[in-house]
């Protein structure tokens, strides 16, 4: 009779163990899964935060040259040049445009502030050299739709955003440090606001 | 009583193991679409909307900011090709073969990605500059002390890596073709 119990409440002990040991694991992996699906949503570091630290609102803004201590956010191309457009939706499509050369190359991506390429082109996708971009979001590609003449059709590269804050980067390859001031003014050559 | 204080550890010990994963898996590069070649490392689908989460939490953690799938692809190695640590008090040579891409650059970074102090200030090559030993090869110095041809000076000591960027290069859209005989090689030559 005493074994027996004994017996009883070792098997008790030992199903209540499993029972704490998987209720560990269970907690310890939702954690896990929420907080890397969390992250691009609260890191206070990422590239989005890195801009925003620097550059201003819907214009563009030539990033420093890189070098040892100037570094807007990690792992840069020393060989870039790079410019920023920080954008924000709120006030109406956002307009860029500017000048690229052939054999040059000059790249052109669209980030939203969660970290996410929605779009992305190089100088070989211009138009004879010219590049005019409007990012819009759904509300704004459907008014810019509507004032579409059909005769004249819209020369502009309309992308839709999947946010309403994002940043574009531009770069602008030097092929020799020889080349950094042509590079710059080929980043110069664009602008970047909200479209009236 | 004691029924409520063991839930309470249980939650705790969860969510701390729960984060400690977490911050294992950021710190460790962890990610589903991660292509090894050799000490290279790229995520090609880093800057997509397919990125996986972990690559995702990784990217928005560091701050850094992928290329585009029509911009490039870009490859770190934090190793050399034997798969010892990138040391400055060692001298290596980086020579072979490069995947075909429209243009492409070559750079030593800290691990974590800023710029290391050299006399020379040199950061990189690009492949418009660099100077080739042969129609298809070409050799770049890493040392601290001066070279002739393609040399990146090194600061005295410290670790470093070595970031290679293929820009508009037909690997964007067929990832698979990279391997580690079609990157260079990274090896080390001496130490002082």
């Amino acid at each position: 009779m005493k074994k027996q119990t004994t017996r009883s409440g070792f098997f008790n002990f030992s199903i209540a163990g499993f029972v704490w040991l998987g209720s560990i694991v269970l907690i310890a992996g939702i954690v896990h899964i929420v907080s890397i699906l969390m992250m691009p949503r609260v890191a206070s570091k990422n590239a989005y935060a890195r801009i925003a630290a620097v550059a201003p609102v819907n214009q563009i803004y030539a990033l420093p040259m890189p070098v040892p201590g100037t570094e807007v956010v990690p792992f840069e191309d020393a060989s870039m040049e790079m410019a920023v457009c920080r954008w924000s939706l709120d006030q109406g499509p956002i307009r860029l445009r500017g000048n690229v050369s052939a054999e040059r190359l000059t790249l052109l991506s669209f980030h939203s502030r969660q970290g996410q390429i929605f779009y992305s082109l190089s100088d070989r996708s211009s138009t004879r050299g010219r590049i005019d971009v409007l990012l819009v979001n759904q509300a704004q590609l459907e008014a810019a739709e509507a004032n579409d003449n059909e005769d004249d059709p819209a020369q502009e590269l309309r992308i839709l955003a999947p946010a309403t804050e994002g940043f574009i980067l531009l770069q602008a390859l030097a092929e020799r440090p020889a080349d950094r001031p042509e590079a710059q003014r080929r980043l110069q050559s664009f602008t970047c606001g909200t479209a009236r | 009583m004691f029924a409520v204080f063991r839930a309470i550890f249980v939650v705790l010990v969860g969510i701390a193991l729960g984060l400690w994963a977490t911050y294992l898996s950021v710190e460790s590069g962890l990610g589903f679409d991660k292509i090894s070649a050799g000490p290279w490392v790229a995520y090609p689908k880093s800057g997509t909307p397919d990125a996986d989460p972990y690559v995702r939490a990784n990217i928005s953690r560091s701050g850094q900011i992928p290329l585009g799938v029509a911009e490039g692809i870009s490859l770190i190695a934090q190793t050399d090709s034997a798969g010892g640590e990138l040391l400055a008090n060692c001298a290596y040579v980086v020579r072979g073969l490069v995947p075909q891409a429209r243009f492409w650059t070559i750079g030593v970074v800290k691990p974590k990605g800023q710029f290391m102090e050299n006399a020379a200030h040199r950061y990189g090559f690009t492949s418009e500059e660099i100077l080739w030993d042969d129609r298809d090869h070409f050799e770049i110095q890493v040392s601290s002390t001066a070279r002739s041809k393609n040399w990146l000076a090194m600061p005295q000591s410290g670790r470093f890596a070595v970031m290679m960027r293929l820009y508009e290069t037909s690997l964007s859209t067929n990832r698979k073709s990279i391997t580690e005989q079609s990157m260079p090689m990274i090896d080390k030559v001496s130490c002082r």
